[in-house]
């Protein structure tokens, strides 16, 4: 069963005046338990993908399904529903909230979803990530590979079922890299999947199945 | 479930406030202003009541002062500006009025109706009168009883304010020797030479023997002496300086009553009741024309503020709001971010709602803070240790606690709106 279905997806923006087709007719199909890899030069349309694909960004023609289920056809509070229960986002920039504590940014996605024990789900991936002694630390106090696992840790707090990261290793050193690559893995080996985008070849190769991208179409 | 988030957000809320000092001590000063220039201004105008109650009670005491000293300069004025006299009849002997404070020779009652009648123009007030010094056996002191029927109109004058009234029968009034030294209650009953009065009034001291002295009905008075239609003096009152002095009058008189003579004399007592008077009211003007300038000088005040305090809370709404503006810009990509993780828009709203709502609340409480303390100051100086309690209203102080972070909320809507509805596909994509 396929947790992504992206069928015929485009999306252009006009940027000066001219138009840039940023997606041309994209499909792909994510399995569950599946590490996918979406390999491209910078400019093809790797984040555009991610963000159309995780209900941010609609795009203006083609559908995204998660669980079957058509992400366009909800509301935006809806597909926030959706994003809260089944997509965790990893960016390069990790994104993690300046003000908050590591183990508060763990837990942040509290707020859209509350379950029961979230607080020992949150200390549980701070061991799991190696980040135990850094959970009162704010981001800023953290090296690179520690700020990009804990992102990790919370785009996993809600348990989703699909992880979209866009160029996770990016900001990383070769040994960081490798942890998260293999956080991601591990990942995958318990049901969930992930859709990497990434112009870097070595990260690709974790990949169970390698898509390339150009010029917003895919071919592999 | 709610609970929970709420108090989430209003944590993470009050953390970004610490972690982006520089905005939040922008936005709190700009609250603290307002509501420091609304404590003092609805503070000062209090101080300004209490002062004013303090100025006005100043000015009544002073007023008093100043109708008592006025008062004798107008007795002095009123002595000075006219005269009074008694007419008798020729055969009374001055040794005898003199020695025993009362004339014993009589004449007719209408001799006062002929020179009301007579067209005489330099008197004003007339008053007959049947006046007789009388043991008073009941109380075993002797006493001046006069009967009077009042005063009697000249005919051809303007109506003027009479200066004595009449005694109506059954009735006394007592001088206040004769009141102090018996207790007689006003409204009580006396006994005076087998007959009963009502005490009708009693005069207050006069320093004259009019405090010694009693006036009854002219009528009863008469039946009393056994001196039917008969008086045996007519007062005179107020003879009129500026036209005539007292010859003038002497012959005036003696020729409209020809069996009559003339003395005068000055009577302190009606001077003095006219001079009270006039010294009262001038006094009461002065507290009036104080009152009629704190009144004004408080409009003023009132419409300063009214003016000034709407810029004020216009200005700071308008900064504080273009502040939460800045503050979204800054944080796109944690909207984004928020987005990302599923937050619901109204969840994103509350954020930054809450955010303003500690602005205000924090403003609120230092802006008060600031008020008090220049509030304070500001009536120390002209109150004292009661300044505090003069210058703080609770209910006020309440509503600015209650109200500020409302009005903050209110002008951080916009900022949050435009956070709720930016694209975070534009935030979380970095070229
Ligand atoms: N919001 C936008 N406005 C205009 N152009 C955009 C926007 N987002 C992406 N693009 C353009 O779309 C193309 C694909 O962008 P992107 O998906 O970020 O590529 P990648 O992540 O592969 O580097 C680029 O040419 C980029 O300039
Ligand atoms: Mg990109």
């Amino acid at each position: 069963m396929n947790v992504l279905e992206i069928s015929g997806v485009s999306k252009r923006f006009s940027k000066n005046g001219r138009q840039i087709a940023a997606l041309d007719g994209v499909s792909l199909a994510i399995e569950k338990g599946t590490f996918a890899a979406v390999r491209g030069p910078s400019g093809c349309g790797k984040s555009t993908l991610l963000l159309v694909a995780g209900g941010l960004l609609r795009p203006d023609a083609g559908n995204i399904r998660i669980n079957g289920k058509d992400l366009y056809s909800l509301n935006a509070e809806q597909r926030a529903l959706v994003r809260a229960r089944s997509v965790g986002f990893v960016f390069q920039e990790y994104y993690l909230i300046p003000y908050l504590t590591i183990r508060e940014n763990i837990l942040s996605p509290a707020l859209s979803i509350f379950a029961q024990e979230q607080g020992r789900r949150a200390d549980e991936l701070l061991q799991r990530f190696a980040l135990s002694e850094r959970g009162r630390h704010l981001p800023s106090e953290l090296s690179a590979g520690e700020r990009q696992r804990a992102a990790l840790a919370r785009a996993m707090l809600n348990r989703p079922e699909l992880i979209l990261a866009d160029e996770p290793t990016g900001n990383l050193d070769e040994g960081n890299a490798r942890i998260v690559l293999g956080c991601l893995r591990e990942f995958t080996s318990s049901g969930g999947s992930v859709v990497l985008v990434t112009h870097d070849e070595r990260a690709a190769g974790a990949a169970d199945r390698t898509v390339r991208m150009e010029h917003g179409k895919t071919a592999d | 479930m709610q609970k929970y988030i709420v108090i989430t957000i209003g944590y993470f809320a009050l953390k970004e406030l610490l972690h982006r000092r520089l905005n939040f001590f922008l936005s709190l000063f700009s609250v603290a202003l307002a509501t420091g220039c609304l404590v003092c201004a609805v503070g000062f105008l209090r101080l300004f009541d209490v002062e004013t109650e303090r100025i006005i009670a100043g000015k009544e005491r002073e007023a008093k002062n100043l109708a008592d000293s006025l008062q004798e300069e107008y007795r002095i004025i009123g002595t000075k500006m006219g005269f009074n006299i008694l007419i008798l009849p020729v055969r009374q002997h001055l040794e005898e009025l003199y020695a025993e404070d009362y004339a014993s020779q009589c004449m007719p009652e209408w001799y006062v109706d002929t020179l009301a009648h007579s067209g005489i123009i330099t008197i004003q007030h007339l008053l007959p009168m049947l006046q007789r010094k009388v043991k008073w056996t009941e109380t075993r002191r002797t006493i001046i009883l006069v009967g009077t029927r009042g005063e009697v109109p000249l005919l051809h004058a303007d109506a003027k304010k009479p200066i004595a009234e009449p005694v109506p029968p059954g009735k006394i009034i007592l001088g206040s020797e004769l009141c102090a030294g018996l207790r007689f209650p006003v409204g009580g009953r006396v006994q005076l030479l087998g007959r009963q009065f009502t005490v009708m009034r009693c005069y207050d001291e006069r320093g004259t023997k009019d405090d010694i002295t009693a006036w009854i009905n002219l009528r009863e008075a008469q039946e009393m002496f056994n001196k039917k239609g008969l008086i045996n003096g007519i007062m005179a009152l107020e003879c009129n300086c500026a036209m005539a002095n007292v010859a003038l009058v002497r012959q005036e008189i003696s020729r409209v009553l020809p069996g009559t003579q003339i003395i005068e004399f000055s009577s302190k007592a009606l001077t003095r009741a006219e001079s009270r008077a006039r010294a009262a009211a001038f006094a009461r003007q002065s507290v009036d024309n104080e009152k009629q300038n704190r009144i004004r000088l408080r409009a003023e005040k009132e419409r300063f503020y009214s003016v000034l305090l709407p810029v004020i809370l216009i200005a700071c709404s308008l900064w504080v709001c273009l502040l939460a503006f800045a503050n979204v810009w800054d944080r796109r990509a944690e909207i984004g971010i928020f987005r990302a993780l599923g937050y619901r828009s109204a969840t994103v709203v509350t954020i930054f709602l809450m955010r303003a709502f500690f602005i205000g609340l924090a403003g609120a409480c230092t802006g008060i803070g600031a008020g008090m303390i220049a509030g304070i100051a500001q009536g120390l100086h002209v109150f004292g240790n009661g300044s505090a309690k003069a210058f703080v209203d609770p209910v006020v102080l309440f509503l600015i606690v209650l109200g500020t972070p409302m009005l903050s909320a209110l002008a951080c809507w916009l900022p949050s709106i435009a956070a709720v509805n930016q694209d975070p596909a534009a935030a979380l994509r970095k070229e």
